[in-house]
Formats: structure tokens, C-alpha cells, sequence
């Protein structure tokens, strides 16, 4: 018996060998495919795990570098007319059963080059994506991935739970959502692009420039901080969240804020020509810094308010809470 | 909500989602409401500033069907009563359609893993904010601003719910 089992020993040794390598060979699988593309075609990415860096480029074709997850079960890319799909399938009940755990997979590694103008979605759970240089419009959806995106013009969609965004040199229309993540970012429209911003976020912080005219922000509790420029049309919402907005209001603009509990503040170019009309309903503060004028109170109950207006009053500012504190000034 | 109009809300349901769509435009039964709100007040305040409601610009799926709901309730309410819905009656149906949908929601996605742990901490606070505008509303209950502040945050919680279960990847 003892002699049969050293015999065969050298076989099971190089059958472990041999199995263990084929593992290891699945699990580092490489990627390096091309493919020739529609220079204003589409491109959809798909995958779960790990990093993604998509670039735009001058060439008319689609390129995937990279190293595939040790879960992958299919790499698709493929062309239907002038889109492309490069979607990395995961074996079943993996991903998204779990939002924080890959199993120890530390997924996907990919560098995608796409022709420049094209428009681009991607959507991962809890990979980071890079993306620079694309100018037909991007859509990016994460769970847990951070953002890091720069260089983009056209429509541009973001959007994560709990992943941070980090946005710059964007030109066009813009819009950003998270739940717990912050964002911060930069918008910069040239001339006669589309130039309208929507921020939101949960308990997310957000810090944002932006020559967008049009400009819609809203919180729960997170921060949101927004340097603008000329504002024709401007909408907050917060609940308990705190809104801190500096801008140069146009003649013909409005302001409409509203707070249940959190604090808004407002800085407006000095000489800002606008009729004010600020009302805390039931408690809260209203500091006004740029006129004179003091908030007036109800003979019963707490509630507050305050009109008043500047020089030449074309534009309106209207801002309501509940309980929260209205700061307004000028810079 | 009187027992007619639950029956004929009951029909307009089994009848199915394409008939259960307003004729007009989403929220327009609502926004109706807070305009005639803000009309009677600036008679009352002599305040002549136009205060337009406007729906937000993020609406997820469900939050646009509770919208449905709440504006099919107070149509049917109107009609009911032959008058416009207002005050405190407005904001019960508000609040009584949004309790709903919102149970509906929380039914549907309950099998589902959430992203985040701290979602229904999220609701218990925007819970609490919709309890602070109510009680400012039963001092002023036609003021549009509070009315929107409340439709807002109802429409946050159907948002937070679906953004965090994230259906696109549970359907996977």
C-alpha cells in the first residue's frame, strides 16, 4: 500500500501543479482587445469591481487594456451599429449581494480608450473610475467606487451612494447626485454650451464652481458650498443641511431657497438690485447685512419675517424655514 | 377620504397604471392647490409676489408614482366635495398617500439588500422635518412655501429609499 501511494506521490503533485496554475492563469486573465468605432458612437461599460480609467482619444476605435477579476465568468465587446458594450460579467451571486465584499476579488483593472466624442455610460458597485477627454456627454452610476473625472463636455451624469466625486473642467449640462458622498467640483461652460447645474446630495458635502446660469442645489443634512457666477435662476432645498452660495445676480433673476432647519446663507454682488422676501415660520433668525432692515416678529408665536428691497429691485430672492437661521449679504 | 372615493380610487387602481395616469401633467392637481394656497394668502397679506411651485428635478420612479397618487387623491377629493382642496385637507391627503406609497416601497425592496446602513436613520429625520412643517403648517396652512417644503421631503424619502437599493444592479 505504502509502496503504491509513493509511486503515484510525483502524479498527484503534478496534478495539484497543474490545477493550481490553471487557477491562477483564470484568475489573472488579461484583456488587450481593439475594435474600430463610430468617432460619435456610444459606449456602455459595465462591471462590479475594481478600477476603471476611460480616455478619450483622437483614434476612431475602442481599446481595453487591462486584467479581469478573479470572478469574471464573461468579458463581452462587441458593436451593434454604432454603439459599443464592454460589460464583464461576475459569476451569480456575487457584486451586488453584498455592497462592501468582493469575496477577496480584487476585480477589474481596465484602461479604455474611446474616440473623444463619444458619449459614454458606465456603472460599476464598487469600482473607482477615472475618466478624462470625453466630449459627447458622460453618465456614470457607482454604489461605492469613487469618481475622479476631468475634461468633459456635453451631457454629464453622476451618480453614487457612497462613493466621493471629484469633477473638473466640465462644460456642459451637469448633473451630480450622491447619498453619503461628497462632491467637489468645478463646471466651466464656454460660450453658448447648455449651462445648467443640479447638485444633490443626502449627508454628502458639496463644493462646487460653476458659471451655470441655471442652477438647482439640494441637501438633508450634508453641507453644500457653491461659488457661482451670473445666476438667472437659482433653487435651493435643504432640510437640516447648511447652503452657503456666493453669486452675482442678474437683473432679471430669482432666488428660491428653502430650509427646515438648516442655514442658508447668501452673498450677492454689492449693489444687487432685488426685492427680499425672507420668512422663518416657526423660530430660527434672519440676519440681513445688506440693507438696514431687520426682521420683523408676530405679536404670537415665533413666527419671523423680513421684506425689504434694494435700488432699481429687477430680481427676486424669496427664501422660507421652518427653524432655521437666513444669513444675507453681500461681497 | 370618504368610502366613494376610496372605491373609485380602488377602480382607477384596478383599471391599471396606464389609465391610473393623470391627464394633465404630474403634480399639476398639487401645484393647483399651492397656487389657490398662495393666491388666498396674498389676498390675505396683500403680498403681490408670484410663488410658483415646481417640481423637483431629481424624481425617481416611485417618487413620480407617489405624485400620481397624491394628485388622483386630491382630484378625487375636489370632486367629491365640488371645491379645492385646501388646508389641513390637503395636507392629510398629502400625508396619508405618502404614508402608503412609502409602505409600498419599503414592501417591495424589502428582500434587498441597501447600500447604506444609515437610510432609515435618514427617513427618521426627514420624518421628524415633515412633523416640524406640519406644525408650522397648522399655523399657516395655505402657505405654499411650507407646502412644498413638505412635498419635497416626502419626494426625498421615495428617493432615498429607491437610490439605495439600487435596483438597476438588483436586477442583475
Amino acid at each position: 500500500m505504502n509502496v503504491r501511494i509513493q509511486r503515484l506521490a510525483p502524479y498527484f503533485c503534478a496534478l495539484t501543479l497543474l490545477v493550481l496554475s490553471s487557477v491562477s492563469a483564470q484568475a489573472k486573465q488579461s484583456v488587450d482587445e481593439k475594435m474600430a468605432a463610430d468617432p460619435n458612437g456610444s459606449v456602455e461599460i459595465e462591471h462590479q469591481n475594481g478600477r476603471a480609467k476611460v480616455i478619450g482619444w483622437d483614434k476612431s476605435e475602442v481599446s481595453v487594456v487591462g486584467e479581469l477579476g478573479d470572478n469574471t465568468e464573461e468579458f463581452q465587446f462587441e458593436r451593434n451599429g454604432s454603439s459599443i458594450v464592454i460589460h464583464v460579467k461576475t459569476k451569480k451571486n456575487r457584486g451586488w449581494g453584498n455592497w462592501g465584499s468582493n469575496d477577496g476579488d480584487n476585480g477589474d483593472y481596465l484602461t479604455i480608450h474611446v474616440p473623444k466624442n463619444s458619449k459614454v455610460e458606465y456603472t460599476s458597485v464598487n469600482a473607482d473610475v477615472d475618466a478624462n477627454n470625453i466630449h459627447g456627454g458622460l453618465s456614470v452610476t457607482v454604489v461605492n467606487g469613487n469618481m475622479d473625472i476631468e475634461d468633459l463636455s456635453g451631457r454629464i451624469r453622476l451618480q453614487s451612494v457612497n462613493g466621493d466625486i471629484d469633477a473638473d473642467k466640465l462644460n456642459g449640462d451637469l448633473a451630480i447626485e450622491t447619498v453619503n458622498g461628497d462632491i467637489d467640483g468645478k463646471q466651466m461652460n464656454t460660450q453658448g454650451s447648455e449651462n445648467e447645474l443640479k447638485v444633490s446630495t443626502v449627508n454628502g458635502d458639496i463644493e462646487m464652481e460653476s458659471n451655470s446660469t441655471e442652477v438647482e442645489a439640494e441637501t438633508v443634512n450634508g453641507s453644500i458650498e457653491l461659488n457661482l457666477q451670473e445666476v438667472e435662476e437659482l433653487e435651493l432645498n435643504t432640510v437640516n443641511g447648511s447652503i452657503d452660495v456666493q453669486m452675482h445676480l442678474l437683473a432679471d433673476g430669482s432666488v428660491d431657497a428653502s430650509s427646515v432647519g438648516g442655514t442658508i446663507e447668501l452673498i450677492f454682488q454689492k449693489g444687487v438690485g432685488a426685492r427680499f422676501d425672507i420668512e422663518a415660520h416657526a423660530g430660527g433668525s434672519i440676519k440681513n447685512k445688506i440693507t438696514d432692515d431687520k426682521q420683523k416678529r408676530a405679536e404670537h408665536g415665533p413666527r419671523r419675517w423680513l421684506e425689504f428691497s434694494t435700488a432699481n429691485p429687477t430680481a427676486s430672492v424669496e427664501v422660507s424655514t421652518v427653524h432655521g437661521n437666513i444669513r444675507l449679504n453681500t461681497k | 377620504m370618504s368610502s366613494n372615493s376610496q372605491q373609485k380610487l380602488d377602480q382607477m387602481v384596478k383599471k391599471g397604471t396606464c389609465e391610473l395616469a393623470p391627464e394633465r401633467e404630474l403634480w399639476t392637481g398639487i401645484e393647483q392647490a399651492i397656487n389657490q394656497a398662495n393666491n388666498h394668502e396674498n389676498s390675505d397679506t396683500g403680498n403681490n409676489i408670484e410663488k410658483v411651485g415646481k417640481a423637483a428635478w431629481r424624481a425617481p420612479t416611485f417618487a413620480i408614482a407617489a405624485s400620481v397618487f397624491v394628485a388622483i387623491t386630491v382630484g378625487l377629493f375636489a370632486y367629491e366635495t365640488g371645491k379645492s382642496v385646501q388646508g389641513d385637507a390637503l395636507i392629510a391627503a398629502m400625508s396619508e398617500q405618502h404614508q402608503n406609497q412609502k409602505q409600498s416601497l419599503l414592501i417591495r425592496f424589502k428582500d434587498r439588500p441597501a447600500a447604506t446602513n444609515n437610510w432609515q436613520q435618514q427617513l427618521d429625520e426627514l420624518d421628524e422635518a415633515a412633523a416640524a412643517i406640519k406644525k408650522a403648517l397648522e399655523e399657516e396652512p395655505n402657505n405654499p412655501a411650507l407646502l412644498k417644503m413638505l412635498k419635497n421631503v416626502y419626494e426625498q424619502q421615495m428617493a432615498i429609499i429607491e437610490r439605495v437599493h439600487a435596483p438597476t444592479w438588483n436586477q442583475a
